[in-house]
């Protein structure tokens, strides 16, 4: 009877722990190789856009290293420091040469929109990771944008100052050198005027001295509850530098990034950005789909020494809708077929949510609202 | 300087001898000779003719041999401990500090003070036979330092037989552990256990006894002597004393006796007090005044010590893990049991009566009629009988009790489903939907109010408490959302509210027979088939309450994550203030609050409701309630 017993309640184990276990296909290597390029700024001012988007990309390749046709990808790396002459040579040298299936950019816009048109020439698929203008993907039927565009994100930040925050009176300061900073300023302009906030003034910040703390100083006296930021992350710290200096306390929010940047360029003065806001594609505080999970845990063992920047997960997700997209191919290098799948990428699962790239190449994909609370960065609000 | 001698012997050893300048030259205009301690012992009258108070710095057992002259010559002894003597200076609560020491070895005020003798040894602190885990150490001392010998002590530790003989010739009969005889125990951990009517001048003789009966027993000796750190009224129950003025004890066989650590004799052993032979200066803690007025009687309790047909088993086996129940505290028990386990006339009218009570309470969705029921239902007491049936193979309690659950199932299914028959409309309440979505967490109460039943049942003080366990459990309700889903014809309804129920009977059945097993109802579980069958069939319902538990987790997770969830809709910001996600049948239904500053129209709604479920798996059923915000 105890016999009976002891193997009943076995048996009964072992099919729980094969019920439990996750149903994971065997992939038989087929000796093959797809290569896909991979060009951002590995070195200068920028790097740590290339470098950390390249630690995701490398994520996503360890967790799945075979396509499911048991082709493997062999990533060819190239660094054209964030400036879009390099990015054209570099995308040039990857197709003629290297014969890459597709290439993924993990530069600014410049770079990015430096290579759209010959995306279409080379008939090349490219997955823009960082890049936010919204004419990445104009013109073109090669390219696709998965990090969300300057207009969605400044409607966003828009929004949330008049509707989250309920702030009525705010100042945009600019770099007008900087298209980036531009795009976000001016729709970010227009969609709270919609929304009928006062916009008390839009100031270009064109010169290398600037006196910030006149300009702070009159903001503060027009009542200004809010600052928008779209800029680098040295004049953001040097505007908090001066608002310790007046001992002025208003909301401050910034484009995307910049938070995420802070952390990974200049961790010594993440203190001074104490309860700014800003858009991010990824906050480690919210909840994260079941692959976010698995992500972060190959990531964390993968690279012992990291920055705390948000770059990775976007690597991570260019890298799986390209992979998705190629294990929809019967034939994984086939250009014309991984593009078309691309372009129709519906409801990959992402780190935070799913992503879906429309037919003109853009994402439609979650952001985040983060904001350093503690000298931590923290998520506010996820917005779809 | 009227409070001090004015001369005095200073009787050193030669290790000790750098002493003398400072007790020669001393403050106290005392005119002190020293003396070789060796030569004072040689002939000591010659020395004390003219003096009659001597200063002694010398190791334990050659302050013996001081004190032992005493009983022929009168004089005082002051005491200079040195610094290993850290028990002398405890025992007579002497300072530390040399200066210190010397004013109070110098002064008139001697105290007067019993000797124990044993086997003619005299004992200064205390005397230890057998294994006495953790009682002889010092107070003072650290626990961690206490406790890691006492457990050490605790391997092979086993009760042997001891006989113990007071002045008044009563003789005691045990089995123990150990014995401790204590001179002077305010400062030992058994002067915690042990009441605090002995004096320095009583006449009598403290012998503490260990007799802990099970390793369970023991920790909370270790626990109540730690802890207890004030004066107890009552001894705990692994020790016993006996205060008189002499004691003999014997053991079957020869045991060494370790007196003031030293081991120098063995049992049998007879110890005698000689009242006030000795004066000594002692700390102010221990000076006493006026006990000439207290009448000092022996005092014996050993209730807690092992008697009678217990003694058969001693030496024979070491102590068990678990605590055997008191035969008397089982009996009264198991005939409760017995007549809870009965089908009885009063347990028929009360499951009719809390199920028609539960039934209606949660057609009404009132929690307060509900919990009535649960007062009132009677089914606690058979399960709890089933499991005292099962743990010691009582196939007539099993059986019994298990006709008398299986008759009040019966009863309640068929009062619920009458009443679901009888009432016009059939709403499904949040009271019965309560009680369709068992979880592990249900096993979890159910295995708390199973050890809680059994405890209080175990324990007649407490068992007005068996009323709160019954609502905690709530085995009524369940059964009468069953019977109202047989009813109504449901049997998807019906079997989750019987999982419920059965999630309560198997849990509480099982936690009760182990909690039964650790009061010391049975030395082993004896139905060991009936119970792995308990076992397997938790094992099978935990599957789906796993599963289900899952879900409510994930659910709670995103409800609470879902309150930071936003959309971009056609250029509106919509702002989630509130998410609930409810199973209702086979359809997830999805209740979303959502505050909009500008109107939305159908096509707005229609992108939101694909984004949203576009984050879901499966399909699910929204409903939204959307505030304007100005």
């Amino acid at each position: 009877m105890n016999k009976i017993i002891t193997s009943i309640l076995v048996l009964l184990f072992a099919v729980g722990l094969y019920g439990c276990s996750e149903e994971q296909e065997e992939i038989t290597p087929s000796g093959k190789s797809v290569k896909v390029g991979f060009i951002g700024p590995m070195s200068g001012a920028d790097k740590v856009l290339g470098e950390d988007s390249l630690r995701g990309v490398q994520t996503a390749l360890h967790m799945k290293p075979y396509l499911n046709n048991g082709d493997s990808v062999e990533l060819l790396i190239e660094d054209d420091k964030n400036i879009p002459q390099l990015t054209v040579k570099a995308f040039v040298k990857l197709v003629e040469k290297d014969k890459v299936a597709a290439v993924i950019v993990a530069s600014s816009s410049a770079s990015g929109l430096s290579i759209n048109a010959l995306a279409d020439q080379y008939q090349i698929p490219v997955v823009i990771l960082l890049a936010s203008h919204p004419d990445i993907s104009k013109n073109t039927k090669f390219v696709v944008q998965v990090c969300f565009d300057n207009n969605f994100q400044a409607n966003v930040a828009a929004l949330f100052v008049r509707d989250e925050l309920f702030l009525e009176r705010v100042a945009v300061l600019k770099n007008p050198n900087s298209y980036h900073s531009s795009s976000l300023a001016d729709e970010f302009t227009r969609r709270f005027r919609n929304t009928e906030g006062q916009v008390i003034e839009v100031i270009e910040l064109s010169s290398k001295i600037i006196d910030y703390g006149e300009i702070l100083s009159r903001l503060r006296e027009e009542d200004v509850q809010l600052l928008y930021l779209p800029m680098a992350v040295g004049n953001v710290v040097a505007i908090s530098k001066e608002l310790s200096k007046i001992k002025w306390k208003p909301r401050v929010m910034g484009g995307d990034g910049l938070l995420a940047r802070a952390f990974a360029e200049s961790p010594k003065d993440v203190r001074l950005l104490e309860g700014f806001y800003a858009i991010d594609l990824y906050s480690n505080t919210m909840e994260k789909t079941p692959s976010g999970i698995a992500a972060a845990k190959v990531f964390r063992s993968l690279f012992k020494k990291r920055r705390k920047s948000t770059f990775p997960a976007i690597g991570f997700e260019g890298m799986g809708v390209l992979m998705n997209a190629m294990d929809r191919c019967y034939k994984s290098s086939d250009k014309h077929c991984l593009n078309r799948k691309l372009h129709n990428t519906v409801d990959f699962e992402g780190l935070m949510g799913n992503i879906t790239i429309l037919a003109n190449g853009k994402a439609s994909r979650p952001l985040v609202v983060n904001r350093i609370r503690r000298g931590q960065l923290e998520s506010v609000v996820k917005v779809y | 300087m009227e409070n001090y001698v004015t001369t005095a012997l200073f009787l050193y050893v030669s290790e000790r001898e750098e002493l003398i300048g400072q007790v020669v030259n001393n403050p106290y205009e005392c005119r002190v000779r020293p003396v070789l301690l060796r030569e004072f012992l040689d002939s000591p009258g010659q020395y004390l003719q003219q003096v009659s108070h001597v200063v002694v710095a010398a190791p334990l057992e050659k302050l013996k041999l001081v004190i032992a002259l005493n009983r022929g010559y009168s004089f005082t002894i002051g005491i200079i401990p040195g610094q290993g003597q850290r028990n002398l200076r405890n025992c007579y609560e002497l300072p530390k500090k040399f200066d210190d020491a010397l004013e109070i070895a110098l002064r008139t005020d001697a105290q007067v003070m019993d000797v124990i003798l044993c086997n003619k040894h005299i004992l200064v602190f205390k005397a230890a036979i057998g294994r006495l885990p953790l009682i002889d150490s010092p107070s003072d001392i650290s626990p961690l330092l206490a406790v890691f010998p006492a457990l050490q002590s605790l391997l092979g530790l086993k009760l042997l037989p001891f006989q113990f003989r007071t002045a008044s010739g009563k003789v005691i009969k045990t089995a123990a552990s150990g014995c401790m005889i204590v001179q002077r125990h305010k400062r030992t951990l058994a002067s915690r256990l042990i009441s605090h009517d002995s004096s320095l001048t009583d006449g009598m003789i403290s012998t503490v006894i260990t007799a802990p009966t099970s390793l369970i027993d023991y920790f909370s000796f270790l626990y109540q002597t730690f802890l207890c750190r004030g004066q107890r009224k009552r001894i705990p129950t692994t020790i016993g004393y006996i205060k008189s003025s002499s004691v003999v004890i014997e053991t079957e066989e020869p045991f060494e006796v370790a007196i003031d650590g030293e081991n120098i004799t063995q049992t049998p052993l007879y110890c005698e007090t000689l009242p006030r032979a000795v004066r000594i200066n002692v700390g102010e803690g221990l000076r006493e005044s006026g006990t000439d007025s207290v009448k000092i009687i022996e005092r014996i309790e050993v209730n807690n010590l092992p008697a009678g047909r217990e003694l058969a088993k001693a030496g024979k086996k070491r102590i068990p893990f678990f605590s055997y129940a008191s035969e008397e505290r089982f009996r009264d028990l198991f005939l409760s049991l017995r007549d809870d386990a009965k089908i009885q006339p009063t347990y028929l009218i009360l499951m009719v009566l809390s199920t028609m009570l539960a039934a209606i309470g949660l057609y009404q969705s009132s929690s307060a009629v509900v919990i009535g029921a649960m007062l009132l239902a009677p089914l606690m007491a058979p399960i709890v009988a089933l499991a005292m049936g099962l743990l010691r193979h009582d196939t007539k309690l099993s059986q019994s009790s298990m006709v008398t659950i299986g008759v009040g199932i019966l009863i309640a299914l068929s009062a619920a489903s009458l009443i679901s028959l009888l009432f016009p409309h059939k709403p499904i309440t949040m009271e019965m939907q309560a009680r369709l979505h068992p979880s592990l967490l249900d096993l979890g109460v159910a295995i708390v109010a199973g050890i809680a039943g059994a405890y209080t049942k175990s324990n007649k003080k407490i068992l007005q408490s068996l009323a709160g366990v019954s609502i905690a459990v709530a085995l009524v309700p369940p059964l009468a959302v069953a019977g109202i889903g047989l009813g109504m014809g449901d049997l998807s309804f019906f079997g989750q509210a019987f999982l419920l129920f059965s999630t309560n009977l198997i849990g509480i059945t099982l936690s009760a027979t182990l909690t039964f097993r650790l009061l010391g109802y049975s030395p082993v579980v004896r139905n060991k088939k009936g119970v792995v069958l308990v076992g397997f069939i938790l094992m099978v319902i935990s599957v789906p309450l796993y599963l289900s538990y899952n879900e409510i987790v994930d659910t709670i997770v995103l409800e609470q994550n879902w309150e930071k969830e936003r959309f971009l809709v056609n250029d509106k910001y919509l702002i989630v203030e509130r998410a609930e996600i409810v199973r209702q049948r086979d359809e997830k239904l999805l209740f979303v609050r959502v505050l909009v500053r500008d109107p939305l129209t159908r096509n707005d709604l229609n992108v939101l409701k694909k984004k949203i479920q576009s984050n879901f798996a499966e399909r699910i059923v929204m409903r939204m309630q959307v505030i304007y915000i100005p």
